[in-house]
Formats: C-alpha cells, structure tokens, sequence
C-alpha cells in the first residue's frame, strides 16, 4: 500500500439545483462553470507536481455536479485522460450527487467512465423532505429515489451519505429499514455541522447519551444484516482495534493529502469545507490560484503557512490531551476553525458524537462479541 | 485535570489493546464477524478474510463529504 494516496475535490460549478437547509456552500445560485483551460492547467499541475502521490481520486463536488452538461464531462475526462497517460500515473474519477438528475444518458457516462458515485440522501422521505429541499421548500425525496433506481437498474454501486440532525436520532430503525429495504448497503453518517454557511447545528443540544442509543441500533442492525448494511463510522474506526498502526489516519490535517480547486481554480488543501468560507484575515483559504500560482507554490504560500503552524497547534493540543488520538489523529481543522473560531483548538461536536461515542459503542460490543471482562 | 485526563487516555487505549489481542487470538469465524463490517476486505492464500487497507483509505477519503 503507497503511504497514501491524493484526493483532488473539483468543484464544476457552485451551482446546486436544490437548497438543503444545512449546506455548508456559498454561491449555490451561481451558474458559473469550471472553464477547460483551468481544468487542463489543474490536471498537469496535479500530475506534474512532487506534492502529490498517485493514484490519483478526482472527486467532483462542491455544488451539483450534474448540474453541468454532460458534454463538459466528455471534454473534462478526456483532458485528464491524455495527461495522465502522459504521466503514466493512475486515478479514479467519482461524483457526490444528489442523484436528482440522473437519467439515461448520465448512466452511460458513470459506465464509460467507471465513475464511483456517492449519493445524499436522508433515509426515509419523512425526514429526508424536512432538510433536503428545493429552492420553493419543497421535499426532494421522490426525485432522489428515481435516480437511485436508475443506478440499480444499471447495476451501478453506489455508497450515501445521509446527514443526521437532532429530530432523525428519534428514527433509527426506520431509517434501518429503509437503507436495508431499498437494498442500499453502503452508508454514512454525517452530523449536521456548523460549517461555511451555516452557522448552526442541531447537535449543539443533544446529549450524547441519545447518539448513543441512535447508534447502538444502527450497530445491531449492521451486524445482524450479515454484511449487507454497513456503516462507515464502524468500518472507519476498526483500524485500531484489528491492528498495530504507526499513526492515526487522517488525510484533513495533514497538508497536501486534500487539494480542493474552486470553479475559478483558486485552491486550498485541508478540508474542502474551507473553500465555502468568506473570511478575509484569512483570503477566504486561497492558498494559490493555479492559472497565476501553479500548485507548488502553495509550499510558501502565507495563508497556507499561517493555516498549517495553527493547525499543527490543534493536532499537537488533542494528541497531548485527548484519550482517543488512536482513532482520529486530531480531528479536522475546518470543524475546529467554525465551531471554536480557530485552528489551534480541539473538541468538537464531530469529535463528541462521530468519533468518541462511536468508538465507546464499539469497544462494548467488541469486549462483549470476544468475552473480555 | 492533566492527570486524570492521561488516566482516562490510558483508560481507553487499554480497552483498544486489550480487544486487539483478543481479536488477533480469535478464530477465523470470529474475525469473519468483525469483517463484516468493513467493505472493503481481500483474500489471503489461505482463503481467509483481511482488511485491504488501500480500497479502505481511498473510500474513507472521499465519503466523507455531505
């Protein structure tokens, strides 16, 4: 296995053809697209440059990525195609979609390409349609769904991503039944953040006592569906207890494993949820722009330089400080950076809920599945 | 405060420990249970079930999204 491998977020257009109440991103009215010359510079800076590690994973998000026609793929592919032959280094291409537009003739493209495709949904249509809305308030369950049976149709596997606020906690089994009925079997949990835009979450109020009886449920549900329903907060936190690990695996504070290029090709590295941030004493985190920068330069970058002592700061405060280092290596600088104002800071709800509970939940059931008193 | 947070770190490390050495001992039936939780595992030539790490890394990094 390489030492690690680099995802690059690629936002074709800020544009969303919904408005989820919780999104993070700014400019989500902006039709602007990702032009090809900036695409092309970004593909040969990224396979040309020592700060990136093959195989490559392009990940399209930052907006709807089906938002943009079909045809700006074809063209966007075939750029990246000829320069990493080029290169001779390998990538994968993936989408993070709200699955709403998918049609035929998008089912042809994630089969030509073998694109892998993550899709956001939140579970059932009763609590998916009370934040996952279009632009008129209305829910988008119905839509979804028929984009996720073209997929199975197709045989395309796909994995989601549902966000949980405070009222979804109350639902766990429904929200079982409805990933296992609809034979959904690759899910994950994300909180509600207080990121970007937004500038609340459900879960400030939340004991964590109720996450926990949320989860346990979600845990017997997966094991007891035989590998047929997982749960990423399990699988991601099982390192640790199956094996002897050098460090913790964290790609978000570690610089240089995330490169996240806007539409405009101004870029970040760290968490992609930086570039949804209006900040100036920090550039909104434009590290560079690639049209003017190249990628390389990022390396003495200020905003790059004053974001990387700070974030260092916040690793080495929660590896001096807190009890579950093994499993999550210091968090991640954009949830510190909007919920506790900096960098150089430690808990936070993700923390709370997403890694301490889940890795309490998981040391019970483990002492109880392998009889350790 | 310092002190009782490094106990309760220890506290929490030594769970980890304790169920990976239990884990490591445990039969291939058993370890098949853990597995069954990861999507990504590979055969070994012995026919048994092992983490692949690298699928699992590259899944980690990019589902994380909302």
């Amino acid at each position: 296995m390489t030492a690690f491998r680099t995802l690059i977020v690629l936002q074709p257009t800020p544009f969303c053809n919904i408005d989820c109440e919780y999104c993070y991103l700014p400019y989500r009215s902006s039709t602007e697209k990702m032009d090809m010359d900036v695409l092309g510079k970004i593909a040969f800076e990224v396979f040309s440059s020592h700060l990136v590690s093959a195989p490559i994973d392009f990940l399209w998000h930052l907006g709807e990525p089906l938002a943009v026609p079909i045809s700006f793929y074809e063209q966007a592919f075939s750029i990246i195609e000829q320069i990493a032959k080029d290169s001779g280094a390998e990538y994968s291409l993936s989408f993070q979609t709200n699955a709403i537009l998918i049609n035929e003739k998008w089912i042809e493209l994630f089969k030509k390409y073998n694109i892998n495709i993550g899709v956001s949904i939140d579970g059932p249509d009763f609590i998916h349609n009370h934040k996952r809305v279009n632009r008129k308030k209305r829910g988008t369950h119905k839509e979804v769904m028929k984009g996720v049976k073209l997929l199975q149709k197709a045989e395309i596997p796909f994995s989601t991503i549902m966000v949980v606020t405070s009222n979804s906690l109350n639902y766990a089994d429904e929200i079982c039944d409805f990933f296992i009925e609809n034979k959904i079997n690759e899910i994950g949990f994300n909180i509600d953040e207080m990121e970007g835009v937004n500038d609340n979450s459900s879960f400030s109020n939340v004991q964590t006592d109720k996450f926990k009886q949320f989860l346990s449920r979600l845990l017997l549900r997966s094991v007891e569906s035989e590998g047929k329903f997982r749960i990423r907060e399990f699988w991601l936190n099982l390192r640790p207890f199956t094996a002897v690990t050098k460090e913790p695996f964290n790609t978000t504070n570690k610089p240089f494993r995330i490169f996240n290029f806007d539409c405009k090709g101004n870029y970040s590295t760290y968490c992609p949820e930086l570039l949804a941030a209006q900040n100036s004493e920090y550039n909104n985190f434009y590290m560079g722009n690639i049209m003017k920068d190249g990628l390389d330069a990022i390396e003495t970058n200020p905003i790059f330089l004053k974001v990387k002592t700070e974030v260092e700061k916040g690793v080495d405060l929660c590896k001096k400080n807190c009890e579950y280092w093994a499993f999550c290596g210091g968090g991640a600088p954009s949830n510190k950076f909007f919920e506790n104002g900096t960098f150089a800071s430690t808990e936070t709800l993700m923390c709370k809920f997403q890694k301490k509970e889940v890795v309490n939940l998981l040391s019970d059931h483990f002492e109880q599945t392998l009889q350790i008193n | 405060m310092q002190q009782a947070i490094l106990n309760s770190k220890s506290s929490v490390m030594k769970r980890t420990n304790k169920i990976r050495k239990a884990f490591q001992k445990a039969s291939p039936e058993m370890k098949s249970k853990f597995y069954e939780l990861v999507p990504f595992t590979k055969k070994t030539e012995d026919g048994s079930n092992i983490i692949d790490f690298c699928d699992w890394q590259q899944w980690s990094q990019w589902s994380q999204r909302q």
